[in-house]
């Protein structure tokens, strides 16, 4: 197996749901027959040896800048991303030259989401949606950069300044919080890591801050909502003591500022640590990708692609793509999908907007995952914490609802003319479900034989469980 | 029970419907599970799955204070002249109505817990913690999960009972959202996680009519073994328990409109759930937030309120019978630094248990960590290990063997009148 493999209609789908949000039959037969380089290139945007472009910009629309409405702006924001995920078209050309900038590509979405969980900021901490927002921009921007660049422009970024507290981190009063967990969640992780580096990492960084403004009017302090916080760099306020950080005693910086500083997130991401790094991001990437349990090969096989690189994320990213695992039998729908993906997929079949279905931000709550709004500094779980009876309820609940909401144009009525193979069928294409079991095909007939005698309940509830089925929780 | 009791500060948002209340009384009249079938006939099957647990059977419901919940500021030392030089911006004002002894004081906000104080049935343990001391979030909460101080243990030490006992697939039930919690996962059993009222959940939906095919079909999954990839049995068993699920709790979840919020929530899911006597013995939940920081002051106060409201409504609302079997382990992943910096306190070591119920051996147990005598980061010692928090609570109120679920010895503090069994 290689590069070279030409790719089924089911490996083409396997790559639309990993990299994006599931493909059209339009789109699956697009990548179809063409070898697994030519459709990675595809999906990315660009092929190996281009430069890489830059992720998409989606600029800052004005209604993300109204101070009145803190918490529908919020759920604005949130109902755009999911509305923008299940838009997106997947690509199914590769583009004729290299843009300087990418496309809107799914793929995008995807990473963007990933670099949410992984440096995890929640918009009712950082009480500042306009910071989220942009953060989430910037993560799209370098989702797939130099993971220097990534964590470095996260470090100072406003809304981690504020979540993990970075902004009070001053020399006479030291605060951990962000320099422990840039080592503990962002980069080496545990054991790669003594409580005396928390201290000296901590001391690198103190003098990160941030400066409040207020917006059009600097005297008025009043009004909250337009305070702004922006990053500061207070030589004042930082440390300039010498410091032993990984065994080395020198001038350390979190970010260094003149060439006799040693710069503490270079050290993590391309000095001592890179390694540890370097196996962790790409462990997280492959579970993200590919599988739950990755084997210890492959993971070492894209981390040493990444480390070589200089911690290139798009050749991490690249390297799992294309490595045999990645279409192996073993990756094939083995990741629960998460709630957004649930939905996102709702939305792609049904061709309903988040609004059409009364999203918000409690039925993704009960759920288990909003957007912008991680449950813990650790980011969202994964695999089986989705199978929980209450998040599945909740599951539930979303596509018990869709048996009165009107579809656009396709639709489940008139089930009853048909045989129950014929309605059986149609529910599973208007879902998208392809591939589906035999047991899944026995449950449906034997619902459908039950159901048929009332044709409204059965055109409802055919809505309904169509994707409560096991190949809809699955990706 | 002839209605629910609540505490004086939620009383406005907890009253009770008239559904809720009839649909309480009609279940204990007639009995839980013969009211439920009542209810539905067609669910008869799931007396195979729940059964009602015998009269002497002790419940334990486990709360973790998610974060790093704040010794010091949790049982105050007032008394102590160190405590006012550490925390001059973080000190919180007591009076002589919060007096716990040994110039300790509870925070004003732990009304309710002060009053199951001085009545004996609050345990303060103090100063208790686990040898790695790492002030990780994730391997600390980790270590406090399972029971181990080895963070590859994967099961946690309350899954491990549940696997060691004659305990059904209701035995053990978390209050939340997503993933098993840790502390209930066993070798052989997950267990079933219950939504907080006030969100939306299908539950609420279960008995509508007409819509049995479908929900028949959710449980049929598994046994038709649909699905696809490595997780194809998981999925189609997470189904087939949500729909199992739904059939025995729906009509707590179709009165659910009066429920207050936050967290007493999600207690009172836990009181109902074991007032309903469908062999739910060990109940889990967690208040998140602890990991104050920087925000410390305002929302330690808070949480801390909101903790003390929970267990108030918890305990109110419980049937007599269930009460007085019923104890509540609050514990957190670690103590915070005595220091404040900014305006807070970073993540420190020991930590303050507090075990809570009618047969509880009230008073301060464990050891006042000294102010004067830190370790070499400013933080606490710990004189008490977590593990024999545990053991105690196994032995003497679960009635099982502490070695074999913690894997040895490690010594238990008395912490119940009239315990079970009470191995030195």
């Amino acid at each position: 197996m290689s590069s070279d493999t030409e790719v089924t209609a089911p490996d083409a789908a396997h790559l639309l749901r990993r990299v994006g949000y599931g493909g059209s039959a339009q789109e699956i037969s697009g990548l179809t027959g063409k070898t697994r380089r030519e459709c990675v290139d595809i999906v990315l945007g660009f092929s190996e040896g281009d430069v890489v472009p830059e992720g998409p910009d989606v600029g800052q629309p004005e209604w993300v800048l109204n101070t009145d409405e803190f918490t529908n702006v919020a759920d604005e924001m949130i109902l755009w991303w999911i509305d923008r995920m299940s838009t997106l078209p997947n690509p199914v050309k590769a583009p004729s030259f290299c843009p300087t900038r990418a496309d809107h590509l799914p793929i995008y979405e995807r990473l963007a989401f990933f670099w949410h969980g992984h440096f995890a900021c929640d918009i009712v901490e950082v009480s500042d949606k306009v910071a989220m927002w942009d953060q989430i921009r910037m993560f799209r921007r370098l989702a797939m950069a130099n993971f220097d660049s990534l964590t470095r422009e996260t470090a100072v970024h406003p809304a981690m300044l504020v979540m993990l507290d970075n902004r009070s981190n001053k020399v006479e009063k030291p605060q951990e919080n962000f320099s422990r967990e840039l080592m503990e969640l962002y980069t080496c992780g545990i054991g790669h890591f003594s409580e005396s580096d928390v201290v000296a990492m901590t001391r690198a960084w103190t003098g990160h801050l941030t400066n409040v403004t207020n917006g059009d009017d600097p005297e008025n302090y009043s009004d909250f909502a337009q305070m702004k916080e922006t990053y500061i760099y207070e030589p004042e306020a930082h440390d300039h003591g010498r410091k032993y950080l990984f065994g080395i005693n020198a001038n350390w910086n979190g970010i260094a500022q003149n060439p006799s500083e040693r710069d503490a997130i270079e050290e993590l991401v391309l000095g001592a640590k890179r390694d540890a790094t370097s196996l962790r991001v790409a462990n997280l990437i492959c579970e993200y990708f590919c599988n739950p349990d990755p084997s210890s090969g492959f993971v070492e096989d894209v981390s040493f692609a990444f480390s070589d690189s200089g911690m290139e994320i798009s050749a991490l990213v690249r390297a799992v793509l294309l490595h045999d695992e990645f279409w192996s039998l073993k990756s094939r729908w083995a990741l629960v999908k998460d709630p957004v993906d649930f939905v996102v997929s709702i939305l792609k079949h049904t061709g309903l907007s988040s609004h059409e279905i009364d999203l918000d931000w409690t039925r993704l709550e009960s759920m288990g995952m909003v957007p912008f709004h991680p449950p813990s500094v650790a980011g969202w779980g994964s695999g089986t914490d989705w199978l929980t009876t209450s998040s599945m309820a909740a599951r539930g609940k979303i596509a018990h609802e869709l048996h009165w909401r009107e579809t656009v144009e396709k639709d489940l009525e008139n089930l009853m003319d048909l045989t129950v193979d014929e309605a059986v069928g149609r529910i599973l294409d208007f879902y998208g479900l392809q591939e589906v079991s035999g047991g899944t095909h026995q449950v449906l007939s034997d619902w459908f034989r039950r159901a048929r005698d009332n044709p409204w309940w059965a055109t409802s509830q055919a809505r309904t469980l169509g994707v409560m089925v096991p190949e809809f929780q699955v990706r | 029970m002839s209605e629910r009791r609540v505490i004086p500060e939620t009383i406005s948002r907890t009253r009770m419907s008239m559904e809720r209340r009839q649909f309480l009384k009609g279940m204990l009249s007639i009995g839980a599970l013969e009211g439920l079938f009542g209810l539905s006939g067609s669910i008869k099957h799931l007396g195979a799955i729940a059964s009602p647990l015998a009269d002497d059977k002790k419940f334990l419901v486990t709360i973790a204070l998610d974060g790093g919940n704040d010794h010091l500021n949790t049982l105050i030392p007032w008394d102590d002249g160190v405590y006012h030089d550490k925390r001059p911006y973080l000190t919180v004002p007591v009076s002589d109505a919060q007096l716990v002894g040994e110039g300790l004081y509870l925070h004003p906000n732990l009304s309710n817990l002060k009053s199951f104080y001085d009545s004996g049935n609050l345990a303060l343990i103090r100063g208790v913690g686990h040898a790695a001391d790492d002030r990780s979030h994730f391997s600390s909460m980790a270590r406090w999960m399972t029971g181990t101080e080895d963070l590859a243990t994967g099961t946690g030490w309350l899954g491990r009972f549940k696997d060691g006992s004659d305990l059904g697939q209701f035995g053990t039930v978390a209050i939340g959202r997503t993933g098993i919690p840790r502390i209930l996962y066993g070798p052989k059993s997950s267990g079933i996680v219950l939504p907080p009222y006030g969100q939306m959940s299908l539950f609420r939906s279960w008995s509508e009519d007409g819509w049995e095919p479908a929900w028949n079909a959710l449980r049929s999954f598994e046994m038709a073994q649909a699905g696809n990839g490595a997780l194809r049995s998981e999925v189609a068993k997470s189904l087939r328990l949500t729909s199992e699920t739904g059939d025995l709790v729906s009509p707590m979840y179709e009165t659910e409109a009066g429920a207050p919020g936050g967290f007493v929530n999600d207690l009172l899911v836990a009181a109902d759930i074991l007032n309903l006597n469908i062999g739910t013995q060990i109940v889990h939940a967690g208040l998140p937030g602890f990991d104050t920081h920087d925000r410390q002051k305002g929302t330690h106060e808070f949480l801390i309120s909101e903790l003390d409201i929970a267990i108030g409504n918890f305990f109110a609302n419980l049937l007599p019978s269930v009460r007085e079997n019923t104890a509540v382990l609050i514990f957190s992943e670690f103590g915070r630094r005595v220091s404040q910096n900014e305006s807070g306190t970073d993540h420190g070591t020991s930590g303050l248990v507090m075990l809570v119920g009618d047969r509880v051996r009230g008073g301060l147990h464990g050891v006042q960590p000294s102010l004067r005598r830190l370790d070499s980061r400013g933080d606490l010692h710990h004189e008490v290990d977590f593990r024999s928090v545990y053991a105690s609570v196994i032995s003497q109120w679960l009635g099982a063997d502490p070695e074999e679920i913690l894997g040895r010895d490690f010594g238990q503090l008395l912490l119940f009148d009239s315990p079970r069994a009470f191995l030195w």
